[in-house]
């Protein structure tokens, strides 16, 4: 139970609530059981209800002037100072571009750990044979029927083999057999079973690590395996002519271009809303 | 026309469906004022500034009462004449005289000059007891016993929970009764406190 005294503080302050009829039930009864008992909260209650009653006598003043809001009031706003603005705009647009380049150099760091430089620092038989030694040897199974598109004859030449990274069908004419083995290099990445082409092979979807990029124009044509649903083999290889090889930094470049347009597009779209939106605050502050 | 239909019209920049809500609240935006600040000519810039404000910024209201959302930059704009007054103390408000309304409809219609004369006392005494109070206080009994706004309405246009509506309130009512009673002689007769009444009124006051 309460103490006489608190409860006397919290109905005090709950009487001008209670004028207004803004009390709990709850609470209403607490007062009016304590105002029963109280002479000094029926005094409170007294002398605010005829406070309350002479605030709400207040003479209304009159309006001095009617405040609807003129045209011009509001037309003459957005004018003062255009120079400004346009200049805010232009310094949000240049901290836009600016954030953009050195996110897309950051962005090239860490899309290109250890990119090389385009130039080769290595001679050239050095790092060819790097390259070689990178490639990953890919066995691909080959079916009867080669794409008939095919040249006459499939000759898979080392040099060319290590440079593009692929095994290099040259000549014309049907591969000469399917059962041969047309080369041996270093690993086996699947089983063969009947045919096996082994080299360095250029494979479209390949998830293989790339070997450094050489600098050869050798024009030759790239073998892309497509599976097959077929019983025996999984792997139809089409010989088609590719054009110049491409050196590894433009390799790469390509792969992350599309991902940067992405990332341009929405930089440069965030520097011109900056702008759009300096300029418009700028404005409505007039 | 429906207030709805006014303020959506206003959002898409029509400043004649703006100025119909103007018109609407224009007196008890003034009132409100002028019993915030005192100072009649102060009242009026106040709510002009209020107004243009609110027309500049109306795209921003989203729903909800008008009213409220309208007399919270009313009252804003008080607080901020109110502040920047108290860095700057400029001339006093004392002797000041407003053009009262005539009494409201129902009464006869024909006042005496003693009865403005009455008025305008009571007016005096009622505005020197809302310059004594904090302006939180100021804002809030002027709100609810003035200009009549309820619990709810207060609470959004102060944007200030319900609780805190009743206990600040409670406090600028209980000010303001100590300040029409220490000067009671004042007050025109029919406006007196009339607390003798109660038999009980002098143990309790010693109490």
């Amino acid at each position: 139970m309460w103490l006489r005294r608190d409860k006397h503080e919290i109905v005090r302050r709950l009487l001008s609530a209670y004028i207004d009829g803004e009390l709990s039930s709850q609470e209403k009864a607490l007062v009016e059981e304590h105002l029963r008992e109280c002479a000094q909260c029926r005094w409170e209650l007294e002398t605010l209800r005829h406070t309350v009653a002479i605030l709400r006598e207040a003479p209304r003043v009159a309006l001095p002037r009617s405040f609807v809001i003129r045209r011009a009031d509001v037309e003459e706003a957005p004018a003062p100072s255009r120079v400004p603005a346009f200049l805010r705009v232009v310094t949000a647009l240049g901290v836009a571009i600016f954030v953009l380049i050195v996110g897309l150099h950051f962005l090239m760091q860490a899309l290109l750990p250890g990119m090389p430089a385009p130039v080769a620092k290595a001679p050239l038989p050095e790092r060819r044979q790097e390259a070689v030694e990178k490639a990953p040897t890919v066995v691909v199974e080959l079916e009867q029927r080669f794409t008939p598109a095919v040249t006459e004859e499939v000759v898979v030449t080392k040099e060319v083999s290590r440079e593009v990274f692929a095994p290099t069908v040259i000549g014309k004419g049907i591969p000469r057999a399917p059962t041969d083995k047309v080369g041996v290099e270093p690993q086996a990445l699947s089983p063969l079973p009947t045919t096996t082409v082994v080299g360095p092979v250029a494979l479209a979807p390949s998830p293989m690590p790339k070997p450094a990029a050489l600098p050869t124009s050798t024009p030759a044509p790239a073998i892309h395996p497509t599976p097959l649903p077929g019983p025996k083999f999984t792997t139809v290889l089409r010989i088609e002519p590719t054009p110049t090889p491409i050196p590894l930094y433009s390799q790469l470049t390509g792969r992350v271009a599309s991902g940067w347009i992405w990332v341009i597009a929405a930089l440069v779209l965030a520097g011109i809303g900056i702008g759009l939106w300096v300029y418009y605050r700028s404005k409505r502050k007039g | 026309m429906d207030e709805r239909k006014l303020v959506e019209r206003a959002r898409k920049g029509d400043l004649d469906a703006f100025n119909e809500l103007v018109i609407r609240y224009q007196k008890t935006a003034y009132n409100v004022a002028y019993r915030i600040l005192g100072d009649a000519e102060a009242a009026a810039d106040a709510v002009q500034d209020a107004f243009l404000k609110a027309f500049k910024n109306i795209r921003r209201f989203r729903g909800g009462s008008f009213k409220s959302w309208m007399f919270r930059i009313v009252t804003n704009t008080c607080y901020d004449v109110l502040r920047a007054r108290k860095r700057r103390p400029s001339s006093s408000l004392d002797g000041m005289e407003v053009e009262l309304n005539h009494t409201p409809l129902g009464d006869s219609g024909v006042e005496s000059p003693e009865e403005y004369a009455i008025r305008q006392e009571l007016n005096r005494l009622i505005q020197e007891a809302i310059n004594s109070l904090p302006p939180e206080q100021r804002v809030i009994i002027v709100l609810s016993d003035i200009e009549g706004f309820d619990y709810r309405e207060i609470s959004e246009t102060l944007g200030i929970p319900l609780g805190t509506v009743k206990s600040r309130l409670s406090r600028a009512r209980a000010k303001v009764r100590d300040l029409l009673l220490a000067q009671e002689e004042l007050l025109p007769v029919r406006y007196r406190l009339k607390v003798g009444a109660d038999s009980n009124l002098e143990s309790a006051s010693k109490a």
